[in-house]
């Protein structure tokens, strides 16, 4: 299915803040620059706040008829969620993922964009600004990575493995604390688990056949509809803890993606026993 | 031997050259046939790695002619360069690209670390982000800084000390074998956040800057812990081996663990390590 909106467009949308908004503060916060959120470690920056408005506007402009969905927006607004199932066209907007590691300085970190017809995901884009490029996919077209020098490369996830031989990224943060010693346990099974917490790098690395699986158990949209078309695209297999297909209007119930179903079938039973 | 500001400043000069020259055309222009197995799938030598430690090599000779230079492809050829750390009048160990799983998977999170080594004590050390052009930097006695590319120098100081659960690290357990693996693993748990960013550059850069309170690592390459090591005692940390005893250039077995302070580094060997 072709979206009503243009890809490359909405991508130039995210350069653009990232350019005007996100790298001039990267590595420039005073202490006023951030304040706590839900957590001390849940920072929104400035950089956040003024991308999003400056995407949205855009995105309005461009497109005038959609829905704009973003974390701040959100924040001030929650029911603006419940609307996204119902909508015919909505972008999903992620300003800066990774706003721990932006705020402590490691440069990685991500611009996010999904574009969602009738509660499906049908486009994602995931921006970054150290290398000025992106991946992108829309609904069966396969997954991409767009050089600066405008090249396209298809991406792949990389063959199945052993599960001594799997490498993988595991957000265990935000697990429920009755399970979270248990699974994080479980990962002395595997070859490596790293955690960068920036979910934009960590899509791209599996897309890019680099890992092996990836683990989140909070669903914000904005976290995760643009990596997960793009892992599916790329050739992954996502799915909610339960088996069943990630949605739009899902914000709980965990996500696991792996390289095939036979990888997360292991994955499930031997690693992340929810 | 005293280690001048110039010299320093010649550090950084040489490791930013390296940079541009040989690793960050490289970077995200890997193709196959540019990285060839080591010991692991994660422990990936590329040829910017190998170009970048030539470079930094022949630059140091340069300057300081009778020196002892200590990298991973020095390593290869001749083992003995490592216990050599230990009493060597000068010496400087070398790791061109530490982090070489993200540089291969296109991951920005990638450094060049130097360390200043005399007569077994490290006196200073460069850590360096090819991607942006900032250095971490640091002097025994004189502190730890963040020198931005622009000029901009801020001094770095440790997180103040906290409880288990409100802290944030990384303990590197991928080498590490069972029983103590899962042990870890699970131990873990007990934080608030643990990273895994496979890279200790930017490991030691976030402890010495407070932004991370521990990190820990099982086994002791030089040129991946020393300028580490240094910069986050010179920010105010606390760095010791397992055993409690200092971590000294020339060992490479032990463990280590680097934390706010001394207790609360007692507090990460007994929650977390403990065996």
């Amino acid at each position: 299915m072709t979206s009503q909106v243009d890809v490359t467009t909405l991508a130039h949308v995210l350069r653009r803040a990232a350019q005007m908004e996100i790298l001039p503060r990267f590595r420039r916060l005073g202490s006023d620059d951030v304040r706590a959120k839900s957590e001390a470690t849940d920072l929104v920056t400035e950089a956040d706040e003024r991308a999003e408005r400056m995407v949205k506007a855009e995105v309005l402009r461009l497109w005038p008829e959609a829905l704009f969905i973003g974390e701040e927006s959100v924040a001030a607004d929650p029911a603006l969620l419940e609307k996204l199932a119902d909508a015919d066209l909505a972008i999903v907007v992620d300003p800066v993922d990774g706003t721990f590691n932006f705020a402590s300085g490691i440069p990685a970190f991500g611009v996010m964009a999904s574009v969602i017809a009738k509660g499906e995901t049908v486009a994602g884009i995931i921006f970054d600004p150290m290398g000025d490029d992106w991946v992108l996919a829309e609904r069966g077209s396969g997954a991409w990575l767009r050089r600066p020098d405008g090249e396209m490369l298809r991406l792949n996830v990389t063959r199945p493995a052993a599960l001594e031989d799997m490498v993988g990224m595991a957000s265990t943060s935000f697990l429920p604390k009755e399970k979270r010693a248990e699974i994080m346990g479980n990962l002395a099974k595997v070859r490596y688990s790293t955690n960068y917490r920036c979910a934009a790098h960590e899509y791209r690395t599996l897309a890019s056949g680099h890992v092996h699986y990836l683990m989140y158990n909070k669903l914000m949209p904005w976290d995760h509809l643009a990596g997960s078309l793009i892992a599916q695209e790329a050739g992954a297999y996502v799915r909610r803890f339960d088996g069943s297909p990630y949605l739009p209007r899902h914000i709980d119930g965990g996500l696991l993606v792996a390289v095939d179903e036979g990888s997360w079938e292991l994955l499930r039973r031997e690693v992340f026993t929810m | 031997m005293t280690f001048s500001d110039t010299d320093l400043d010649y550090l950084m000069t040489i490791v930013a050259e390296a940079a541009a020259l040989e690793i960050m055309p490289r970077f995200r222009n890997l193709g196959a046939g540019d990285i060839s197995e080591k010991t692991s799938a994660i422990d990936l030598v590329t040829e910017a790695d190998l170009l970048a430690e030539k470079y930094i090599t022949a630059a140091l000779r340069a300057r300081f002619p009778t020196a002892l230079i200590v990298g991973e492809e020095a390593y290869e050829a001749d083992k003995s360069v490592v216990p050599a750390l230990a009493h060597a009048d000068l010496a400087f160990t070398i790791d061109p690209v530490d982090g070489t799983f993200n540089f291969a998977a296109g991951l920005p999170v990638f450094g060049t670390i130097i360390a200043v080594v005399a007569k077994g004590q490290t006196i200073a050390s460069v850590i360096y982000d090819p991607v942006l052009g900032d250095t971490i930097t640091a002097m025994r006695g004189a502190g730890t800084f963040l020198r931005r590319r622009t000029g901009q120098a801020r001094r770095l100081a440790v997180a103040p000390a906290a409880s288990l659960g409100a802290m944030t690290g990384a303990i590197s357990w991928g080498h590490m074998e069972e029983p103590a693996r899962s042990r870890i693993t699970t131990n873990l748990a007990k934080a608030r956040i643990a990273f895994g960013l496979n890279c200790s550059a930017y490991e030691y850069w976030m402890v010495a800057s407070g932004k991370w309170h521990f990190i820990g690592h099982a086994t002791l390459m030089p040129w991946d812990h020393l300028a580490g090591v240094l910069a986050h005692q010179e920010a105010g940390g606390y760095t010791a081996k397992f055993d409690g005893t200092p971590y000294r250039p020339g060992e490479t077995t032990g463990g280590i663990i680097s934390a706010p302070d001394e207790d609360s580094w007692h507090m990460i060997r007994r929650e977390i390590i403990s065996d």
